[in-house]
């Protein structure tokens, strides 16, 4: 059997953590990055719940996150960094079973404190 | 001691008999063809969107398209961007950087290609319109100086707003 000598890709450069990517810009306005979604599972009666909320790394901006469930809030962030999100949070109250109108209120912040726009990213909850 | 260890067995022996009968009687039905089996795997991925959002609106610019990082939907979805601020009335209200002076500007929209009208049943308050793979709205909005308008007070003039994001 032959044995073929592997070759290392020239454009590999040496890796010293993450670079800083550009910030997202419209046309040449900053810019915010929102990931949305459709919908979101809970579990039923239970307050500590699994999701993905975060902000995106190549923003520039601060968000705080607020959950509203059938226009009740049941759970809020502080500041978050960019590249940092929550992958479990704790509600306020368990919700029982049922599809609800829900949506997540991002209010961003530049690192002074100025709020800039706000997003609301609405989806179905279901808690089964 | 043997007796114990003969109900012992007994009762293994009917918990697997019951056991292995549930499974049986839960199998869904498979066709098998020479020993080998067919079956259909499925899963759902999720739509998934990335949109960009302006961090201030300058009246200076003239007009905005909404662009987005991902866009992965279904063929038959869409993602809306709203303004609430324009859901009664067309106009954004904008401050001085005074604190005190303000001034009003009615919000406009147009198809991003075309430079038309936009007419069809996107919704009045829309701003940025997405289908599956677009980076750039279908949408452009922008703002239109009002003929009856005093004139403002000489300054910089900005307006936070409340983007509504949704897919649908």
């Amino acid at each position: 059997m032959q044995i073929e000598q592997i070759t290392e890709d020239s454009q590999a450069v040496e890796w010293n953590g993450n670079q800083h990517l550009s910030q997202p810009t419209i046309g040449n306005s900053p810019a915010i990055a929102i990931n949305g979604f459709k919908e979101l599972t809970f579990a039923a009666n239970k307050i500590y719940q699994s999701v993905n909320f975060n902000n995106p790394a190549n923003n520039k901006c601060y968000f705080k996150m607020h959950l509203y469930v059938d226009g009740q809030k049941l759970w809020q962030s502080d500041y978050v960094a960019p590249g940092n999100g929550f992958y479990n949070i704790k509600l306020d109250k368990p919700l029982s079973q049922g599809r609800y109108n829900a949506y997540l209120l991002i209010k961003c912040f530049k690192s002074d404190n100025t709020e800039i726009n706000s997003a609301k990213v609405k989806f179905n909850l279901f808690v089964v | 001691m043997k007796k114990f260890i003969s109900v012992l067995m007994i009762l293994c022996m009917l918990v697997l008999l019951i056991t292995f009968g549930m499974v049986n009687v839960n199998a869904e039905t498979q066709y098998s063809y020479g020993g080998q089996t067919h079956s259909t795997l499925t899963y759902v991925e999720q739509s998934q969107y990335c949109v960009l959002i302006p961090e201030t609106i300058d009246m200076n610019i003239g007009s905005y398209t909404f662009e987005a990082d991902n866009m992965n939907l279904i063929d038959t979805e869409h993602v809306y961007v709203k303004l609430n601020e324009i859901s009664i009335e067309p106009f954004l209200t904008f401050t001085h950087t005074n604190g005190t002076d303000q001034t009003c500007r009615k919000v406009t929209r147009y198809d991003t290609v075309s430079n038309t009208n936009v007419t069809d049943n996107i919704p009045a308050d829309c701003v940025g319109y997405f289908s599956d793979g677009d980076t750039q709205s279908e949408v452009t909005f922008g703002l239109e100086w009002s003929q009856t308008d005093t004139q403002p007070k000489a300054g910089t003039y900005s307006s936070n707003v409340v983007f509504e994001i949704y897919l649908a």
